[in-house]
């Protein structure tokens, strides 16, 4: 297929078969480039492949660990970019990876936004939204924030800390730094709390763990 | 390989020179080394005029170079004749009145057969006097030559007998002419097997040489014939031309009314090849999907074809290594028709190919057991050892899984004439004794063959047999965490695999096993049902998921990818800790999803359906839950 900006026309010499699949081979690298940064970001028990249909159907618990079904859909997601023809008659060789990683970056930005409008949903329905004022996070919020959290234990057993990502640096610098300079009284506040999240964790993990002993 | 020598020769130093012998062998080779044909176009020689000892360094150079030649085929247009009791071919520089020094013996060639046997030799001389060779027949007539199983199969045409003339026209040679009319397709010999033996093309075009040309009369003589030879590709193999009209009363859309649709050898060929080359289900039922694309609509009409190129398929496609190819194109061709069982002449064509795969597999399971009561290791590769350590647990899984489904298909079709029982059992349980090591959890493609042959043995009270096996691959995939490959596998990805379960190398940051597993979802089942589920911890499969798919409707079960359903997973360690549990959570959502669907299967449809998770193991058949 041209580019869509590009008129049609008869060429001599042209090879439609043998470039039809040169430009297959870009977009084979557009995905593959996309599948592993997917993969590579994601833990091993939340990356599915399914091979038939388009819902699957999990188990969600609410807090009184009572589970309900729930379905999801997948999305299909696509891309497109312009390509001036003046690119490809100067012979500009960096066209090919400008190419991909315009279409990777634009793939990557749709992803990234249906994964935040979810996690938006979800925590609204937790009640787990905090308003941050455009100062920045303060290390009260910081201390509320982590007391609703839920910690959790990896596959490997180790301590999932929350962590605050899509935060302007600028802020979390400052945050850091208040958190180094907060007083002696919520440093120990702050360190009480986190020592409560992480029993609870481990408590938590270690009765689930527990439950493949059990003969219930 | 298969060489052909084909020569023409028009330039005579010593004799007069003819129009079209150069043609003729340049057609000839043209046409059997050409793209696809079944000679080896980089070994095969053409020669056009040429002098004794060009003629004689061909034969030296084609042998020399291809020590085990399969079929031989020598073609010769010029002159020739027969002096003192003894047949010559005549050179650019042979002297009719001294041939035995400047002309080629005919029985040179049949000394060369003798020393280089050939497993078969085809020879056509299209020139004059040329049924004299059978003069020279005492050169092949030999104790150690004829007679036995594995001599060498000769057939010879000439083109008139000892004491005629064969004529050229400005087309050709007589009989070339017709001769490339069989290669051509122009002349249809027969459409059932791949290749044309040159006795049956020699039957043709002698009959039709000798109709225009009285005074000609092609001879024909062949030793050691058993079996069909192979001349060329049958260019009219499987060849069907139809026209399916419907019924005018129908209500039926008039776009396909008088659809009409063709096959030609040449899409057979392909189909074979690729068949050959590793059976393909999505690839096998596509195929015949576009060749049928009015099957749904005009069953009735399309079934007698759909049935024609099947079969040619499954009894051509026998140049494979794998002796249940045959079965796989039937019960892939079977499971398209799925849709359609409610038609009386379709259900009578799938309980006939139902008959043919159970029939084709039992003598393979009678084999089979031979070999495995020999010792001989009957289902490991001596060639691929480093795949091995995946196919053959995977082979492994797949023949239960057929045996299971051959039992269940009896079971639910009662007037399916019944194979052994007791041979399917015996053959699964030997299997399992001798290579109760490789009982190992590889793939998720093992998820239907293996739910197949548990719904067998537990119909059968089989669970003595059953049970070791199932605590073998779940005891495998809980020692491997769950690692194990999803179905559709490429070889890379197969590499990947097997270097992932090495402890000693690193892991490939970007390697995913499947995930949600099918086979842990079988496993589960069985190991419910046979009472294992206390003794099992799932503390090794922890985060992992037992995964199935529930169609919308089970009518579109053998279509490659199905669209319309949803896949179920539920999580070891968060959703449930045991079998029981597992199978707690799983008979309500199966009764609520089944009792969505339109309306209850036949018995049919639902051996069918066993018999595409088979076909399309990235599947299972969970409608047959509750059939006893």
């Amino acid at each position: 297929m041209p580019p869509s900006n590009w008129p049609k026309s008869g060429i001599p010499f042209a090879t439609p078969h043998i470039s039809s699949l040169v430009e297959s081979e870009v977009a084979a690298e557009v995905v593959r480039k996309i599948a592993e940064a997917t993969v590579a970001n994601v833990p091993q028990e939340n990356y599915f492949q399914f091979d038939h249909g388009i819902i699957w159907n999990w188990l969600l618990y609410d807090e009184d660990g009572k589970a309900r079904e729930v379905t999801g859909e997948m999305q299909r997601k696509s891309a497109g970019i312009s390509i001036k023809k003046q690119k490809v008659t100067q012979q500009q060789s960096d066209l090919i990876q400008e190419s991909i990683n315009s279409l990777c970056c634009d793939m990557g930005n749709q992803m990234n936004s249906s994964i935040y409008e979810k996690m938006k949903e979800n925590a609204e329905q937790c009640g787990l939204t905090f308003e941050i004022p455009p100062s920045g996070i303060s290390i009260e919020q910081y201390f509320d924030v982590l007391s609703k959290c839920h910690f959790s234990i990896s596959r490997i057993g180790e301590l999932n800390w929350p962590s605050l990502f899509n935060i302007p640096p600028h802020h979390q610098e400052k945050l850091q730094l208040d958190l180094e300079n907060a007083p002696q009284e919520f440093k120990t506040k702050l360190a009480a709390l986190l020592a409560t999240k992480v029993a609870e964790a481990r408590q938590i993990e270690e009765t689930r763990l527990a439950r493949f002993d059990s003969t219930e | 390989m298969n060489i052909l020598i084909s020569v023409g020769c028009n330039r005579y130093d010593n004799l007069t020179s003819l129009n079209e012998a150069e043609r003729d062998g340049d057609a000839i080779f043209e046409k059997l080394t050409g793209p696809g044909a079944m000679y080896d176009s980089t070994r095969s020689r053409i020669l056009r005029s040429p002098r004794i000892l060009a003629l004689r360094e061909c034969f030296k150079q084609v042998f020399s170079q291809t020590p085990q030649v399969d079929v031989f085929t020598f073609f010769f247009a010029g002159h020739s004749g027969v002096k003192g009791s003894s047949y010559y071919l005549f050179l650019r520089d042979s002297d009719s009145e001294s041939a035995s020094t400047t002309a080629f013996p005919i029985g040179d060639l049949f000394g060369i057969i003798n020393e280089r046997v050939p497993r078969q030799v085809n020879i056509v001389i299209d020139a004059c006097q040329s049924g004299g060779s059978s003069f020279d027949l005492h050169h092949l007539i030999k104790p150690d030559l004829v007679g036995s199983a594995d001599s060498t199969r000769v057939t010879f045409l000439a083109a008139c007998t000892a004491w005629e003339l064969a004529s050229e026209t400005e087309n050709g040679g007589n009989l070339t002419t017709e001769i490339l009319k069989c290669l051509d397709g122009k002349h249809q010999i027969q459409t059932k097997r791949a290749f044309l033996d040159l006795v049956e093309v020699a039957s043709h075009t002698s009959r039709i040489v000798t109709q225009n040309n009285p005074k000609q009369r092609p001879i024909t003589w062949a030793l050691n014939l058993h079996g069909y030879g192979a001349f060329a590709k049958n260019p009219c193999f499987g060849s069907i031309n139809g026209t399916v009209e419907l019924n005018p009363q129908t209500n039926a859309d008039n776009s396909f009314t008088n659809n009409e649709f063709s096959i030609n050898s040449a899409d057979l060929f392909a189909q074979i090849q690729v068949i050959n080359d590793g059976f393909n289900a999505t690839n096998f039922t596509q195929f015949l999907k576009t060749t049928f694309p009015e099957l749904l609509n005009a069953p009735d009409e399309t079934m007698p074809f759909l049935q024609t190129v099947t079969n040619a398929l499954a009894k051509n496609a026998d140049s494979s290594i794998d002796p249940l190819i045959s079965s796989q194109c039937l019960a892939a061709s079977a499971t398209i028709l799925a849709p359609l069982t409610h038609h009386d002449s379709v259900r009578e064509h799938i309980l006939t190919v139902l008959e043919e795969i159970l029939h084709n597999n039992t003598i393979f399971w009678s084999k089979l057991e031979l070999d495995l009561d020999a010792g001989r290791e009957p289902l490991c590769s001596n060639y691929h050892p480093h795949t091995e350590l995946f196919h053959l647990p995977l082979r492994i899984t797949k023949i239960l899984g057929w045996l299971g489904w051959e039992i269940i298909a009896e079971t639910l079709v009662p007037s399916l004439r019944k194979q052994d029982n007791q041979q399917r059992f015996r053959v699964a349980s030997k299997i399992a004794a001798i290579y109760s090591a490789a009982l190992a959890a590889v793939s998720d493609e093992q998820a239907p063959f293996l739910y197949l042959f548990s719904k067998a043995c537990m119909m059968n009270h089989q669970e003595k047999l059953l049970c070791p096996i199932v605590s073998a691959i779940y005891g495998s995939l809980s020692e491997r965490k769950g690692n194990i490959i999803n179905s559709n596998a490429d070889a890379k990805r197969i590499f990947s695999y097997l270097q992932s379960l090495n402890s000693n190398i690193p892991t490939d940051a970007l390697w995913r096993p499947a995930n949600p597993l099918s086979l842990l979802t079988v496993l589960l089942l069985s190991g419910n049902d046979l009472g294992l589920s206390s003794s099992w911890t799932l503390r090794d499969l922890d985060r992992t998921s037992a995964g199935f798919y529930i169609p919308s409707d089970y009518v579109h079960f053998s279509e490659p990818v199905m669209q319309d359903g949803t896949n179920f997973i539920r999580r070891v360690g968060f959703d449930f800790w045991t079998a029981t549990q597992f199978s707690q959570l799983f008979h309500p959502i199966l009764e609520r999803e089944l009792n969505k669907q339109v309306g209850p299967q036949n018995r049919e449809t639902l051996t069918l359906i066993a018999l595409a998770s088979i076909v399309f193991p990235n599947r299972l058949p969970l409608c047959l839950e509750g059939q006893s």
